[in-house]
C-alpha cells in the first residue's frame, strides 16, 4: 500500500472538524444552546434557512427563541454528509430527518401546519392534542477554515418531504415508561453531564 | 504512534464513506454519470429489482426512480466497515423515504394489486402515497489504480411501512421553507462549491 502523505492526513483531520460543527449544530438546535449555536457559524456567516435569511449569528438568536415557542420537542439527526474538500474550504451536503412535536395549541398547530391540514383532520375526526411532523431535507453547507478553526461560512436548507401526524406518544404506560431519561431543551439534558 | 498502515486504513475508510454518500446522491438527484462513478465496471449489483452488471443497473434505475416517484431519498445511518487484504467490506444502514402518486398504475406497480384497496384514498386528504423502507447496503469496495469504487453491492430490505402521505407545502412554518429538492442539476447542491 502507497505512503499516506502529509495532505491526505490533514485532509483526514480537516474532514473531521467539519463533521464536529455539523453534529454540534444539531445538538444546539435540539437543546435550544444559542452560545453553542453561535459557535458553529462564523460572525459574518449567512445562513439561507427559508423561515429566516440574513446574518447566522442572528438567525441562531432567532431560531433558538422560536423553537421553544412553537416546538415540545425537536430532533435534528443528520445521517449521510458527503464533503467536497477544496483546502481551506469544505463544500457539504448533509442529509436530515427531523422529528418536531408541535406544543399541544391550536392556533400554534395552524402556524405550524396551516389551515388545510387542521380541516382535513377535522373531517375525519382526527384533530388530536399533540401534532407532529417528520422532516426529510439537507444542508447544503460551506465551511471555512480561519485561524485552524472549521465553522460554517453559508448554509442553505433545502426540503425534499414532510409528513404530518396527529401525535401518539406514549411515555408514561408500557415499555415507554421504563424509559425515563428523557431530551429536554436546556442544560438540564442528559448531554451536558457526558464528561469524563 | 499510529503506524503507516492504520493511516492508509483511515484514507481508505474515508474514501470509502465518500463513495457510499455520491451514490445516495446520484439516486436522489437522478444523475446517471455519477451514479456510474460509484461501480467498477464490472461491478455487480444484486439489487432485487435488478440484479446484473451495476453500470446496466445505473441506467435502469435513474430511469426507474424518475418514473417511480414524485422524490426518493435514501438516508444511510451507520456504516460499519471491515477493511480485509485491502479489500473494504460495508454495511451500511439505510433509512429511504419515497413518495408515490396516486394512479392504479403508479402505485400498483410499486406497492403490488392489494395495497389500493386496503387504504381509502378519499379520506386520506392526498393524492400522494409514502413509504420508509429500511434495509442494508452490503458492499465491497476495491481500490485500483489509487481509487475505491464498488465492485459489489448486495441489498437486504428489513422493514417497509406504506401510508397516504400528508405533505405541506404551501401553508403555515412549511410555506417559508422556499427551497425544494429536484431531480437533476437544479438540485441547490450542484452549485455549492467555493
Amino acid at each position: 500500500m502507497s505512503k499516506v502523505s502529509d495532505a491526505e492526513i490533514l485532509e483526514l483531520l480537516d474532514r473531521q472538524k467539519c463533521y464536529d460543527v455539523l453534529t454540534r449544530y444539531c445538538r444546539a438546535l435540539d437543546r435550544a444552546d444559542v452560545e453553542l449555536m453561535k459557535s458553529v457559524y462564523w460572525d459574518d456567516a449567512e445562513d439561507e434557512h427559508g423561515v429566516f435569511t440574513g446574518n447566522a449569528q442572528e438567525f441562531a438568536e432567532f431560531i433558538i427563541r422560536e423553537i421553544q415557542v412553537w416546538f415540545e420537542v425537536t430532533m435534528h439527526a443528520i445521517c449521510n454528509i458527503h464533503m467536497e474538500y477544496y483546502g481551506d474550504t469544505m463544500c457539504t451536503e448533509s442529509y436530515l430527518i427531523a422529528y418536531h412535536k408541535v406544543k399541544a395549541d391550536k392556533e400554534k398547530v395552524l402556524a405550524v401546519q396551516g389551515p388545510s391540514y387542521w380541516e382535513n383532520l377535522s373531517a375525519a375526526g382526527l384533530e388530536a392534542k399533540h401534532h407532529v411532523f417528520f422532516y426529510g431535507g439537507r444542508y447544503i453547507d460551506r465551511l471555512e477554515k480561519r485561524d485552524g478553526e472549521w465553522r460554517i461560512a453559508r448554509r442553505q436548507v433545502c426540503m425534499d418531504w414532510n409528513e404530518n401526524w396527529p401525535g401518539n406518544t406514549i411515555l408514561d404506560e408500557g415499555m415507554f415508561a421504563t424509559l425515563t431519561r428523557r431530551g429536554c431543551h436546556g442544560r438540564e439534558d442528559s448531554v451536558y453531564k457526558n464528561k469524563p | 504512534m499510529v503506524s503507516g498502515s492504520e493511516l492508509a486504513e483511515l484514507v481508505a475508510r474515508q474514501k470509502c464513506y465518500d463513495v457510499l454518500t455520491r451514490y445516495c446522491r446520484a439516486l436522489d438527484r437522478a444523475d446517471l454519470e455519477l451514479m456510474k462513478s460509484v461501480y467498477w465496471h464490472d461491478a455487480i449489483d444484486i439489487h432485487g429489482v435488478f440484479e446484473g452488471n451495476a453500470q446496466e443497473f445505473s441506467a435502469f434505475v435513474i430511469e426507474g426512480i424518475q418514473n417511480w416517484f414524485v422524490l426518493a431519498t435514501h438516508n444511510i445511518c451507520n456504516v460499519h466497515m471491515e477493511y480485509l487484504d485491502g479489500k473494504m467490506y460495508s454495511e451500511s444502514y439505510l433509512i429511504s423515504y419515497c413518495q408515490v402518486e396516486t394512479s392504479r398504475e403508479k402505485v400498483e406497480e410499486v406497492y403490488g394489486p392489494t395495497y389500493l384497496s386496503k387504504i381509502n384514498i378519499n379520506n386520506s386528504g392526498d393524492s400522494k402515497q409514502g413509504f420508509l423502507m429500511g434495509g442494508r447496503y452490503l458492499d465491497q469496495l476495491q481500490q485500483r489504480n489509487g481509487e475505491w469504487k464498488i465492485s459489489r453491492r448486495e441489498v437486504v430490505m428489513d422493514w417497509n411501512e406504506n401510508r397516504p402521505a400528508h405533505p405541506i407545502f404551501d401553508e403555515g412554518m412549511f410555506k417559508s421553507l422556499s427551497r425544494r429538492g429536484c431531480y437533476g442539476p437544479d438540485d441547490s447542491v450542484y452549485a455549492n462549491k467555493p
